[in-house]
């Protein structure tokens, strides 16, 4: 594994707009790199990489049902009380899921590591399916990449392969937080790739979601929403007006409402509870675990929490590094701290797909900061050797 | 050579870009359906549409449900899947109806609650003009409408040579919305993960 610089695809501006990523540059400051890339050899991605996460997602699903069966500990995970009947049905009936995330810390040695499981809202699926395919291609074409150069990513194809198992009878609706471009976009892709296997689809705001007289929720033409794909995250859906609608409007979502457990934060004490020891994970628990104190260099993370928001880190037992944000409010959980992979002042966090239960591809996003956050970069990657 | 991890064909954007907003997307060429649910042909007159037109209609939907709904050897079986006190014994029923049993004797199937009037129906302006409409190769038959457990509006219908249930789309009227949004909203923007 290794950090590689390379001259930028001159048109890959061009490219981006033509295509509608807008966001290529967020508040800003750059977001997409063309001029760097992370090379790793096909063994790290296939045995360091690939098959752990193929390995993580079983065992995630195994600490989910694990929860399912235990009120008290929906309840340690700050799911409301009264939506646990929800989640709790969602899974025993085996509502379909789509997609989630694993972001891993690994620096070429030893075993990945895994940092947590956006399994909720995952973004950065366009740059990673998509974007980064492309990125790949006009490099060999170009010559800037050699001609047997690789990369983790059949990303889209999975994902078309996988929007073929829902029913193709209702209209597949696609609820988004839509001011937001990134959310928009993800949203707007992941639609396509429904378009693709053979959906009819709508687009609409997250807020724009209505119900019924029968509570049965609506689009803006009245038209009631019977499958839906919603990048808004479940630990707030559950705690909105219209959550006490949930059980009873027969609307299918996806994720489905079970996907809260395995993005929660308290996931990770789970693992390292049921799993000890394992390879990939971590040492993790809740923060009200005496054990957690143990743990003189450890990072703080609240349950509920995206973009590395109110992430505290513990160094021989004193805080060095803290960033803001309003996520606090739902416990936290303490995890044992580990290297990223650094080069020149940048430090690099992976991002393993999983569609379906397939682990199909690989996107990395780097920051300056130890924590990655929604400024940080993604930088594409190439497999060679 | 080795098997590549990269996929081997690029992926393509059926819309060509991801800046695609608000937009009705059609994947089979699909108008966006503006039909209308009624429980009964009165109520289904009450909206302006000729009453022999709605009972003819509803009589339509019934025979459809009756051939096309998921069958169940016992009420217990179909209760589960739509809800106490909401199948009935169709077997006697079908046969009076003439419509396809496939087999005689007792069986259960949902209640049919309503249907899913077309809205070219809507529009036709006497019986003689539906009479023309129906054998037109653009007839529309009205749906059989009803809820399975979880409370999903669903039709009969015949997919692979099972009778099933399916989810529809109906038209209904929202009573508010906002519900969802406000949480991520307040906290000054949500930007996914």
């Amino acid at each position: 594994m290794k950090r590689i610089t390379l001259p930028e695809r001159e048109d890959w501006r061009a490219k981006a707009e033509a295509v509608g990523f807008g966001f290529h540059e967020m508040y800003g400051e750059p977001y997409w790199l063309d001029d760097a890339a992370y090379v790793f050899s096909l063994a790290e991605i296939a045995e360091a990489i690939e098959d752990p996460s193929a390995e993580l997602h079983v065992m995630c699903m195994e600490v989910a049902a694990d929860v399912i069966r235990d009120p008290a500990m929906m309840t340690k995970l700050a799911i409301p009380e009264p939506m646990q009947e929800l989640v709790r049905t969602s899974f025993e009936t085996e509502e379909r899921h789509l997609y989630g995330r694993f972001d891993l810390a690994y620096d070429g040695t030893g075993p990945a590591k895994l940092l947590e499981y956006n399994a909720d809202t995952p973004t950065s699926i366009f740059e990673s399916a998509y974007f980064q395919y492309n990125w790949l291609t006009d490099n060999i074409a170009l010559g800037s990449l050699p001609e047997d150069a690789d990369q983790f990513n059949t990303i889209q194809e999975t994902l078309v392969e996988a929007f073929r198992a829902f029913s193709n009878e209702p209209i597949f609706h696609f609820a988004a937080y839509t001011e937001s471009d990134e959310d928009r976009g993800t949203a707007a892709y992941l639609m396509d790739c429904a378009i693709q296997a053979g959906h009819r689809t709508e687009l609409l705001d997250i807020r724009e979601i209505g119900i019924d007289a029968e509570e049965r929720f609506t689009d803006l033409q009245d038209r009631t929403i019977e499958l839906c794909f919603k990048l808004y995250p479940w630990e707030d859906m559950l705690r909105e007006p219209f959550a006490e609608h949930l059980g009873r409007s027969g609307t299918q979502f996806v994720e489905p409402p079970w996907k809260t457990i395995l993005s929660n934060k308290g996931l990770l004490p789970l693992l390292w509870d049921r799993f000890p020891g394992h390879p990939n994970l971590l040492p993790a628990f809740f923060s009200d675990d005496p054990r957690a104190d143990a743990l003189q260099n450890a990072v703080r993370k609240p349950l509920h929490s995206r973009e590395g928001e109110n992430v505290t880190f513990i160094e021989a037992g004193l805080v060095t590094e803290r960033s803001d944000g309003d996520y606090g409010d739902g416990g936290f959980i303490v995890q044992e701290m580990t290297k990223l992979f650094e080069s020149e002042g940048n430090h690099a966090v992976l991002g393993t797909w999983i569609v379906g239960n397939t682990a199909c591809g690989l996107g990395m996003r780097e920051d300056r900061s130890r924590i990655t956050r929604n400024l940080s970069r993604f930088v594409p990657h190439a497999i060679i050797g | 050579m080795r098997k590549r991890k990269i996929g081997s064909h690029p992926p393509l954007l059926a819309l060509g870009t991801i800046a695609a907003t608000g937009l009705v997307l059609s994947g089979c060429g699909e108008e966006p359906a503006t039909d209308a649910v009624f429980n009964t042909p009165t109520e289904c007159a009450s909206s302006g549409v000729d009453l022999e037109i709605c009972e003819a209609e509803y009589q339509q939907a019934l025979q459809q449900h009756l051939s096309n709904a998921p069958r169940f050897d016992g009420q217990a079986a179909c209760e589960a899947e739509y809800g106490e006190g909401r199948c009935l014994d169709a077997g006697q029923v079908a046969d009076q109806q003439g419509a396809n049993n496939g087999g005689s004797g007792s069986f259960f199937i949902p209640f049919m609650t309503g249907y899913l009037v077309s809205s070219a129906i809507g529009n036709l302006a006497s019986y003689a003009a539906y009479r023309n409409y129906r054998s037109s190769p653009s007839y529309n038959y009205s749906s059989p409408i009803y809820t399975n457990r979880a409370g999903q509006t669903v039709t009969s219908a015949v997919r692979d040579g099972q009778r099933i249930s399916r989810p529809v789309n109906v038209n209904t009227r929202t009573v508010s919305r906002s519900g969802f949004g406000g949480r991520s909203t307040s906290r000054g923007g949500f930007f996914g993960g």
